[in-house]
C-alpha cells in the first residue's frame, strides 16, 4: 500500500469514526486494529499491537498527569478553593466590574496551584457565577471572564496537558511549563484591562455593588492565612527541583502530597472529600491515559506505514519558508480545536509536526508554547470547547448557550492576539525558560 | 437474576475497580515522595531511595488506565465528538449510536483476544522483565485482555441501555480538561 | 527474484549508529538491485525500543538494529554481549559466534547477523570527585546495563528518563551516570558533567538481528549477499577505536577531567565490573551463561 493510501486510511478513517460519535479512544483503537492487520502484518501484528498498547502508558514521564490533577481536585473538594477567592476578594479595591476582576485574579492564583482546568473552571463557575448574577451582572459579563481564566490554567504550571505535550513531543517538560508562565500572565492582565474598560463604557453590564471594605489586618488576614500558604505549594514544587532533591517528574508527587498535608493542617481534609478528590482524579486521568493508549499506538502505526514520513516530505517539498509552515500548522490546530479536544489535537498532529519542527530547526520551546496557546483556545472555541459546556452545566437556566458563545468571543480574540504576539516575538515564550531552566 | 440486576451488580464491580485505581493513585503519590525523601535524607541506614519506585510507578499508571476504562464507559465519560449526532434527526443519531457501539464491541473483543494471545505467548516462552525487580512479563500483559473483556461486557450493557432508552443520541462527555 | 526486508532501529534516527547503518543500507541497496533490498522504516517512533526484540521474534519486522539490553525479556543471555572481551572477528573464529547464533535462534527466533559497534567501553561520569572506586553516598542514574556494577560499589541508583538527565545533573538530583565513551555530545550532557572515571569497562554492543523464519526463507543469493554486506560492515569496526579517541579528546576540550586510579585499583575495578556482570548473567541463565563466558571472556 502506498503511503498516501495509508495516510487516507489512518487519518481519514479515524476522523470519520470520530464524527460518527465513537469515543475518541475507541476511534483510535479501531483504526489501530485495521492498521496493525495491514501494515504490521496479520496476527503477529495484532499481537504486537496489544503489547505496544501496554507499553504506551507504562511510562514514568506520564506520572505528573494524575498527580497535577490530584492537586486541583483536593483544593476543590476540601473547600480550600473558596478561601482563595475570599482572600483575593478582600484585596481588590473598587474598580468597574470588580467581581469579574476578582474572578480573574483568583483564577490566576488558582492556576498556579491546580494542574487541572476542569477543577479550576468548576470551582470558579460554581462559586463566583451565582454571586455575580445575583448582583445584576449581565450573563455575558459574568460567564466570559470565568471561562477565559479557566483556560489560562492550562498555560500556567502546574498543568497536566503541558506535561502530556512535553512527553509526546519530546520537548523539555520543565521548559514548556516555565514557558507558559509569561503568556498566561499576559492573558490574565489583558482580561483585567478589557473588563475594566468594557464596564467603564457600558456600566450596565456590571452594576456597582456595595461591598464590605475591610481595613488593616481584617483585609489581609484571609490572604495571609490561606492564599500565601497555598501558593507555597507552587514554591515547594519549584524549590524541590532547584535544590536538587527531585526531578521535575518527581516534584509533581511532592506538590500533590504537600497539598494534602496543607488541607490536613487546615482541618479541611476528611476521608470523604479525599476519596471524592481521588475519584475525580481517577476519572480525568483515566480518560486521558486511555486516549493515550489508542493514540500512541496510532502514531506508531502511522509511522510504520510510511505515511508520517511521506507527509513530512510532501510538506517539506513545497518549498515554503519555516515561518509559513509554522503558521499553517497553528491554523490547522485552531481549526481542529473547533471539533476535537486537546489530547486528540496533540495525538493527531504531533507525529507530523515534530519531524517538521526538527527539519526546519525551529526552537521547540517556542513552538510548544504556541501549541499550548492553540490548545487553550480549543477550550474556548464554540461549539465544542470544554469550558463552554462546563459553564452551561453550572450556570442557572437564565444563562443561555447564546450568552455563553457571545461572552467568550472577546477572550478568543485576545488569545488569538497573544498567539500572533508570541509568533512575532518569540522571547515571550522562550526568555523565561532560558534563564530559569 | 434478571438482566437489570446483573447490570447493576456489574456496575458495582466496576465501581470497586475504580476504587482500586483511587488507592493506586494515592499510593503512587506516597511512593514517589518516599523515594525522594529516602534518597536525600539518610534516615534508614543502608536504604538510599527506593530503586524500584520508577518501574512500580509505571506499572501503577498502566493499572490505573486499565482499571478505570470500563468504569468510565459505564459513566459515559470516554469523551467523544457529538457534533454530527446532534445535527442529524434524533432517530438517525440513534442509528449512529448502534453503529459505533457495534464497532466498539468488535474492537474491544478483538483487543481482548489478541491481548490474551500476547500474554499467553509470553507465559509459554517464560519471558521475564528484568529491571530492578525481576517479574514474569505476563503479569502486566494479562491485565490488558482482562480490561478489554470487561469493556466488551460493558459495551453489551451499553447497547441494552440504548435499546431501552429514548430513540435519540446519548448524552456522553464531549471534552477533556 | 528481489526480496525486500523491513528494517527498524531501537535508537532514534538522529543517533550516529542509525545514520551509519542507513548509509550502509543505501550502499547495499545500490549493489543489491534484483537480489535484496532493505527498507528502513524508522526508529522507536515506529516500534517502541523495548518491543523491537519481540517484533523481530514474531516477524512483525524482518531485521533490527538493536542492543542486547533491550531484549533481555526474551532471553537474559542477550545482555552478555556487552561483556565480550574478544573482538567480533575473534568470536567468529573461536566458536562464540556459533554459540550466540544457536542461543539466539533457539530462544528468540532470531538470526544473529553481525555486530556493528564494539571497541567502545562504558564509563562512569561524575560531578563529584572520588579517589577510589567507592560510590557510597552518591546518587547515580542507571540503565539495566550498569545497575549491578554501580550498586556493588555502594551507589544509590535511580532510573531517570533520558530527557530528565540534563536537568537532574544540573540541579544535583544525580551525581553521575554511566554511558559509553561516545554519544555524550548528542545529548549535551557534557555541559553538566565534570569528571569521567577511567578506565572504562564492558564493551558497548549494537548488532543486526534478523527474524529466523525470514532468514531461512531467503533465496540463497539474497542470503549470501546479506552475509557479505554484513561481514563487510562488521569488518569496519576498527573505526570505533579512532572515533572513540576523538570523542575522548572532545570531552577533554569540553572541560571533562579524568579521574584515574593506580594500575592495581584499575585492574580490580574492571575485574569487579566483569565479575558482577557475569554473576548476574549466570544467575539468570545457568544453561548457557558459563559457556558464553568461556568463549567471550579472556
Ligand atoms: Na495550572
Ligand atoms: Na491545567
Amino acid at each position: 500500500m502506498s503511503w498516501g493510501a495509508a495516510a487516507w486510511l489512518m487519518l481519514g478513517g479515524s476522523t470519520v469514526l470520530l464524527f460518527l460519535g465513537l469515543p475518541v479512544a475507541f476511534s483510535f483503537l479501531v483504526i489501530n486494529l485495521a492498521g496493525a492487520l495491514l501494515f504490521l502484518g496479520g496476527e503477529a501484528g495484532l499481537t504486537q499491537l496489544a503489547r505496544n498498547s501496554v507499553v504506551s502508558v507504562a511510562s514514568f514521564s506520564l506520572t505528573p498527569i494524575p498527580l497535577f490533577i490530584l492537586m486541583g481536585e483536593v483544593l476543590f473538594h476540601t473547600g480550600l478553593a473558596v478561601k482563595v477567592i475570599d482572600g483575593v476578594e478582600r484585596l481588590v479595591r473598587q474598580v468597574p466590574g470588580r467581581l469579574a476582576v476578582v474572578a480573574v485574579v483568583a483564577g490566576t492564583v488558582f492556576s498556579a496551584i491546580s494542574g487541572s482546568t476542569i477543577a479550576t473552571t468548576a470551582m470558579l463557575g460554581s462559586l463566583m457565577l451565582p454571586v455575580m448574577l445575583s448582583r445584576g451582572y449581565h450573563p455575558t459579563m459574568a460567564t466570559g471572564p470565568l471561562m477565559a481564566i479557566g483556560a489560562v490554567d492550562m498555560l500556567i504550571p502546574p498543568s497536566a496537558l503541558t506535561v502530556l505535550l512535553g512527553s509526546l513531543s519530546g520537548i523539555s517538560i520543565s521548559k514548556l511549563l516555565i514557558g507558559g508562565v509569561m503568556p498566561g500572565l499576559i492573558l490574565s492582565l489583558a482580561f483585567i484591562v478589557y473588563i475594566i474598560v468594557r464596564v467603564k463604557f457600558n456600566p450596565a453590564l456590571a452594576p456597582v455593588a456595595g461591598f464590605t471594605q475591610y481595613h488593616g489586618w481584617a483585609k489581609l488576614r484571609p490572604f495571609v492565612q490561606y492564599v500565601l500558604p497555598l501558593v507555597s505549594i507552587f514554591v515547594i514544587v519549584v524549590a524541590s527541583m532547584s535544590a536538587g532533591w527531585a526531578t521535575p517528574t518527581e516534584s509533581a508527587a511532592i506538590g500533590a502530597l504537600f497539598t494534602m498535608v496543607l488541607a490536613l493542617a487546615y482541618q479541611a481534609l476528611s476521608f470523604d472529600n479525599l476519596l471524592r478528590a481521588l475519584r475525580g482524579t481517577a476519572a480525568i486521568s483515566g480518560m486521558i491515559l486511555f486516549i493515550i493508549v489508542g493514540a500512541t499506538t496510532f502514531s506508531q502505526i502511522l509511522s510504520f506505514s510510511g505515511a508520517s514520513n511521506g507527509l513530512v516530505e510532501l510538506i517539506a517539498g513545497l518549498g515554503l519558508t519555516p515561518l509559513a509552515v509554522i503558521a499553517a500548522m497553528m491554523l490547522l490546530l485552531i481549526f481542529l480545536g473547533l471539533f476535537v479536544e486537546q489530547v486528540s489535537m496533540m495525538m493527531i498532529t504531533l507525529p507530523i509536526y515534530m519531524p517538521l519542527v526538527q527539519k526546519y530547526g525551529v526552537d521547540p520551546v517556542w513552538f510548544g508554547v504556541m501549541f499550548l496557546i492553540c490548545m487553550q483556545l480549543g477550550l474556548l472555541l464554540p461549539p465544542h470547547g470544554l469550558l463552554l459546556m462546563t459553564m452551561k452545566g453550572v450556570a442557572p437556566p437564565q444563562v443561555r448557550m447564546g450568552h455563553i458563545f457571545q461572552a467568550v468571543l472577546p477572550y478568543i480574540g485576545m488569545s488569538l492576539l497573544l498567539l500572533a504576539l508570541v509568533f512575532f516575538v518569540p522571547a515571550i515564550a522562550v526568555w523565561l525558560p532560558r534563564i530559569l531552566v | 437474576m434478571s438482566i437489570a440486576a446483573l447490570e447493576a451488580a456489574y456496575g458495582k464491580a466496576l465501581d470497586a475497580l475504580a476504587l482500586v485505581a483511587c488507592a493506586l493513585i494515592f499510593a503512587l503519590t506516597l511512593m514517589i515522595c518516599a523515594d525522594v525523601f529516602l534518597r536525600n535524607v539518610r534516615i534508614v541506614p543502608g536504604t538510599v531511595g527506593l530503586a524500584w519506585s520508577n518501574e512500580v510507578s509505571e506499572a501503577m499508571l498502566y493499572l490505573v488506565t486499565m482499571l478505570t476504562a470500563p468504569w468510565l464507559l459505564r459513566r459515559g465519560q470516554h469523551i467523544r465528538v457529538d457534533i454530527v449526532l446532534r445535527a442529524v434527526p434524533p432517530r438517525v443519531g440513534w442509528a449512529f449510536e448502534w453503529a459505533v457501539d457495534a464497532l466498539g464491541l468488535a474492537c474491544c473483543a478483538a483487543i481482548a483476544y489478541y491481548g490474551a494471545r500476547a500474554a499467553l505467548a509470553s507465559y509459554a516462552a517464560g519471558s521475564i522483565s528484568i529491571k530492578t525487580l525481576i517479574t514474569p512479563e505476563w503479569w502486566l500483559l494479562s491485565v490488558l485482555p482482562a480490561a478489554f473483556l470487561a469493556l466488551s461486557l460493558e459495551m453489551l450493557f451499553r447497547m441494552r441501555r440504548l435499546y431501552l432508552g429514548e430513540r435519540a443520541p446519548r448524552d456522553d462527555a464531549v471534552s477533556t480538561g | 527474484q528481489e526480496v525486500t526486508l523491513r528494517v527498524v532501529s531501537a535508537f532514534p534516527e538522529n543517533q550516529y549508529y542509525v545514520k551509519r547503518t542507513v548509509e550502509w543500507i543505501d550502499k547495499a541497496n545500490k549493489e543489491g538491485k534484483g537480489v535484496l533490498q532493505m527498507n528502513f522504516i524508522g526508529g522507536p517512533k515506529a516500534i517502541p525500543t523495548f518491543e523491537i526484540g519481540n517484533a523481530v521474534k514474531t516477524g512483525v519486522v524482518d531485521m533490527a538494529l538493536t542492543t542486547g539490553a533491550y531484549y533481555t525479556n526474551l532471553m537474559p543471555e542477550a545482555d552478555a554481549l556487552k561483556l565480550a572481551e574478544v573482538s567480533a572477528a575473534e568470536q567468529r573464529r573461536n566458536g562464540a559466534y556459533d554459540l550466540i547464533n544457536k542461543i539466539w535462534q533457539e530462544k528468540a527466533n532470531m538470526y544473529y547477523l553481525a555486530r556493528v559497534v564494539e571497541f567502545t567501553p562504558f564509563h562512569l561520569y561524575l560531578n563529584k570527585k572520588i579517589d577510589k572506586p567507592d560510590l557510597t553516598g552518591l546518587k547515580i542514574r542507571i540503565t539495566p546495563v550498569y545497575r549491578d556494577f554501580f550498586q556493588s560499589m555502594g551507589a544509590a541508583v535511580m532510573t531517570t528518563a533520558p530527557g530528565e538527565v540534563y536537568t537532574a545533573l544540573e540541579r544535583g538530583v544525580i551525581d553521575g551516570y554511566g554511558w559509553p565513551i561516545h554519544a555524550l555530545f548528542d545529548l549535551n550532557w557534557q555541559e553538566k558533567t565534570r569528571f569521567r572515571v577511567d578506565p572504562g569497562f564492558y564493551n558497548a554492543e549494537v548488532s543486526l538481528v534478523v527474524n529466523l523464519d525470514k532468514w531461512k526463507s531467503l533465496p540463497p543469493a539474497a542470503r549470501d549477499f546479506l552475509t557479505r554486506q554484513a561481514l563487510a560492515y562488521e569488518g569496519q569496526n576498527e573505526f570505533w577505536k579512532s572515533y572513540n579517541q576523538n570523542e575522548a579528546r572532545r570531552q577533554a576540550q569540553a572541560g571533562i577531567q579524568t579521574i584515574s586510579f593506580d594500575a592495581e585499583t584499575s585492574r580490580k575495578y574492571v575485574q569487579q565490573a566483569n565479575e558482577v556482570g557475569w554473576a548476574s548473567i549466570i544467575k539468570t541463565c545457568p544453561q548457557y551463561g558459563p559457556h558464553l563466558r568461556r568463549l567471550l571472556g579472556r
